[in-house]
């Protein structure tokens, strides 16, 4: 029985060239695309997997498939797609809508479909993919090492999977955002190795902001404090910094975790509406203020403060959503689809443009500060108290 | 079966006769003694026979209580001698056949002239080792002595053990030439005497010049149904062939051997060993689980390995990949051949490891590790990822004792890598399910071989995959026998 069935799909691994990062630009005459190739031959033998060096190819062709083919006839091997982890794409191309490369993406049967989905802003795709890490051995690697870290700790950027994008274009009453990527510093020196001999590299990439989708058309980016926001009220972040002004000139710190988030829908004659409840716990991070922190009236009042400043990055988030993209990213259209699919129907084409806009979002925020540290009071007092009772 | 030749009366006749039997070989030992009226003669092989016990005992009995009764009839005097020579183990010949195969046996016989039959005495020199340390079958705790060449004293191994008027043993004879002993062991009251007949039934119609060790045996005990994995443990530990007789299977002794056959060997056996009841219950779990695993990693490791990595790459995670990748860089042949001279020479290397004298044995261990390891890899022959596969998994397959065991985990190690080499993982699903059938389909004795796992038992579990401890295990495992099945008294497991 075996021997009739040959070898059907034998691939030894060394004939293939195993693509982690596609990066998809725009040229004139079509597109470009180009693959980061991870398991590249170097000059001495070599067993390890951070000394192997990546590669990349580029083809140009009036299609992504054409331009994929003319890789074909640079790259000696076959190239393999099932490991690709980051697929970078331009800004111009996100403008211009995104279907068109969502399409040969998903119709791959040897691609995995877990790959990351970023953008650039105003920046080659094809450059990220050039610049090498300091830390990790492939720049596909560290941009998603840094994409996994950041949205965990910092919830500016936040990790959306190719199908989850996907998901949210095709879905009525949400549109999908997408974290950034930028290159800082010079990005023909970010390609070579001469870049990373330098204990502070001069070319590096950073994640940066969330660029908004509507439908799947880039439309525009939000800044930090929004991104956070839109994270928060999504539901994908899982630790945020929350900063507020304590008196004055000084600020507090609080790093918020166990964040809750419950959206409250109405639908009261045929007027949308709804209540977001959060709900999540703090610990003091910083403070330069005199609060004593012992007392319960104090620690309120601070807590408070931080509500109030959390309370204002949601609002701005969906204000940026509201007013400047006309953009419902939150899905709280996918809401009314799925509950009241009868009155979506009829205002479908404009929940966009004319209903999203104008929606009553309100805020119900509260916060638990739960560890102040290790400090009762700021460190001048705690100093001063010390003092005293050295006299 | 042709006529047996009587003794003559004629003494010197007899004499000739033996000789002339065996061609006049030289370590046949005759001495005549004139009396006054009679005239004695004995006669052993000097191989096999103790010189000592001859002279000690023989002569002294033979002069001190003939010398008076010089002038008794012929009679009288084998009579006399049958009666008062000092000896414990005593048999009358009268036929030629029969006196070899005494004299074969260390026996020395007196012939008395002008009788017909002689006087057979044990007089067997010690021609064995002496009851030594496990060597095959080591173990932490526990009793460390093993069976030896000597069939009396593998016995006695077993005697002393269960001194149980219940073990019964039943001997038979096998091989035309050798005579082998064959004894069947096993506890009258708990196995069914219809197993029994079916055993000795088997060994009685075996008809062979000679047996020269118990792989005879086993090979004659299962020939119908062809298997890969062993049908019967062979140990050479007294204590576990006794754990298992007490378990109501049945031990098969062969004269100079020094393995023992249990009969039933199911496959659970094979993951148990003697240690496991000497040893806290609960950390036997973990070690059985660790048996299960092994058996597991080195039957499906390097399958795995190439499935995975020439059909199925999707499923390595990335940075696994691309480790894997690099690592296979500038290796010339394709990963299937690679694997296969890996298992190949490392078969080759624990071949020659057996039969190797010990004095060398240290630079084939360098040779090994040197070629096998290092140079191939250094070389770019093979890639450091394949030889940590194979290492892994002839590592595993040494956690088995038993030789046919291993060796048939080797011959499937090598089916599924071939099946996976052509179909991925396919292959290796398909060659799984033939592989379980196979040894589903197996029964021994009428017990399933996969016994307690299918059927799955809950009641036997407990000493399957977990080992409960002692007062949980009231009964006998029923699987092969049915009779008298209570282990513990009957409010022992309150204690």
């Amino acid at each position: 029985m075996f021997l009739f069935t040959g070898c059907f799909d034998y691939k030894e691994l060394d004939d293939l060239s195993i693509v982690t990062a596609v990066a998809i630009d725009k040229v004139e005459s079509g597109y470009e695309i180009s693959y980061s190739i991870a398991n590249a031959k170097k000059a001495q033998v070599s067993s390890k997997e951070g000394e192997s060096q990546t590669t990349v190819f580029s083809g140009v062709g009036p299609t992504l498939s054409e331009a994929m083919r003319e890789i074909d006839l640079k790259n000696p091997r076959s190239t393999y797609l099932g490991h690709v982890s980051v697929i970078v794409m331009s800004s111009d191309i996100a403008k211009e809508g995104v279907f068109k490369v969502v399409d040969l993406f998903m119709r791959d049967p040897e691609s995995r479909k877990k790959f990351f989905f970023l953008i650039t802003k105003d920046q080659k795709a094809k450059d990220v993919v050039k610049v090498l890490s300091p830390l990790e051995a492939f720049p596909s690697q560290n941009i998603v090492i840094n994409l996994q870290n950041s949205s965990t700790n910092q919830s500016i950027s936040t990790n959306i999977g190719y199908s989850q994008f996907v998901r949210s274009v095709l879905r009525p009453g949400i549109n999908p955002v997408l974290p950034s990527i930028i290159i800082s510093g010079d990005s023909e020196e970010g390609a070579n190795m001469a870049n990373l001999e330098n204990s502070e590299p001069k070319t590096y990439i950073e994640l940066s902001n969330l660029g908004i989708f509507k439908n799947d058309k880039l439309v525009g980016f939000a800044k930090r404090e929004e991104s956070r926001g839109i994270n928060i009220i999504n539901g994908n972040a899982k630790n945020v910094i929350v900063t507020t002004k304590c008196d004055g000139t000084n600020f507090a710190n609080a790093n918020i975790t166990n964040i809750h988030v419950d959206r409250d829908y109405q639908l009261d004659k045929n007027q949308p509406s709804v209540n977001i409840k959060v709900s999540a716990e703090g610990s003091l991070q910083e403070i330069n203020c005199a609060y004593n922190l012992l007392q319960p009236k104090e620690l309120n009042k601070l807590t408070k403060k931080f509500e109030s400043s959390l309370q204002d990055m949601l609002q701005s988030a969906i204000s940026i959503a509201q007013n400047e993209y006309k953009s419902d990213i939150f899905g709280f259209g996918l809401y009314f689809y799925r509950h009241h699919p009868n009155y979506f129907k009829n205002v479908q084409n404009l929940w966009d443009d004319d209903i999203f806009p104008y929606m009553e979002v309100n805020f119900d925020v509260s916060l638990k500060l739960e560890t102040k540290g290790s400090l009762n009071d700021t460190v001048q007092k705690e100093e001063d108290i010390r003092n005293e009772k050295a006299n | 079966m042709k006529e047996t030749k009587k003794l003559y009366k004629n003494l010197q006749k007899n004499i000739d006769t033996v000789k002339a039997m065996n061609g006049n070989s030289c370590d046949i030992n005759s001495r005549i003694i004139h009396l006054k009226k009679n005239t004695l003669a004995y006669m052993n092989i000097e191989s096999v026979a103790s010189d000592d016990k001859v002279s000690d005992f023989l002569m002294r009995s033979l002069r001190e209580d003939v010398k008076d009764e010089i002038k008794l009839s012929t009679k009288k005097v084998y009579q006399h001698l049958k009666n008062t020579i000092l000896n414990s183990k005593m048999r009358t010949v009268e036929d030629f056949d029969n006196l070899f195969y005494f004299l074969a046996s260390g026996f020395t016989i007196i012939f008395i002239d002008g009788n017909h039959s002689a006087i057979a005495l044990e007089t067997k020199s010690v021609l064995d080792r002496g009851v030594a340390e496990a060597n095959d079958e080591k173990n932490l705790r526990g009793p460390k002595d093993s069976f030896t060449e000597n069939y009396m004293m593998n016995l006695g191994l077993i005697r002393k053990r269960i001194k149980d008027s219940n073990l019964w043993i039943n001997e038979t004879m096998i091989g035309r030439r050798t005579k082998t002993k064959v004894g069947v062991a096993y506890l009258q009251d708990v196995v069914s005497q219809e197993k029994i007949k079916k055993i000795v039934d088997r060994l009685e119609k075996i008809d062979i010049d000679g047996i020269l060790d118990c792989g005879y045996i086993l090979e004659y005990l299962s020939p119908k149904q062809y298997t890969d994995f062993p049908k019967a443990v062979t140990t050479e530990r007294p204590d576990l062939v006794c754990g298992s007789i007490l378990d109501g299977k049945i031990a098969i002794i062969v004269e100079n051997s020094p393995y023992v056959i249990v009969l039933p060997g199911l496959f659970m056996d094979f993951f148990q060993t003697a240690d496991d009841y000497y040893q806290k219950p609960s950390n036997i779990s973990l070690s059985r689980a660790l048996r299960f695993l092994a058996f597991l990693i080195t039957i499906t490791t390097p399958a795995l390995y190439i499935a995975m990595t020439t059909f199925n790459q999707e499923i390595i995670p990335d940075r696994l990949l691309i480790s894997i990748a690099v690592q296979r860089e500038g290796v010339p042949i394709p990963t299937i051949f690679e694997i296969l001279i890996l298992i190949t020479t490392f078969e080759i290397l624990r071949e020659s490891d057996i039969r190797i004298p010990s004095a060398m044995g240290s630079s084939i261990s360098i040779v090994g590790a040197l070629v096998l390891g290092d140079a191939a890899v250094n070389a770019g022959i093979v890639s450091p990822i394949v030889v940590i596969v194979v290492a892994m998994t002839s590592i595993s397959g040494f956690l088995f004792t038993d030789i046919d065991f291993i060796n048939a985990l080797r011959f499937w190690r090598v089916v599924f890598l071939l099946a996976s080499a052509f179909m991925g993982l396919v292959g290796f699903v398909v060659i799984g399910i033939i592989f379980l059938t196979k040894l589903c389909s197996l029964e021994i004795m009428g017990t399933p071989y996969l016994i307690p796992f299918s059927p799955l038992d809950q009641a036997i579990i407990k000493d399957g995959l977990i080992r409960r401890s002692r007062n949980k295990m009231k009964y006998r495992p029923d699987f092969f026998t049915k009779k008298n099945r209570r282990r513990l008294g009957a409010d022992q497991s309150e204690i």
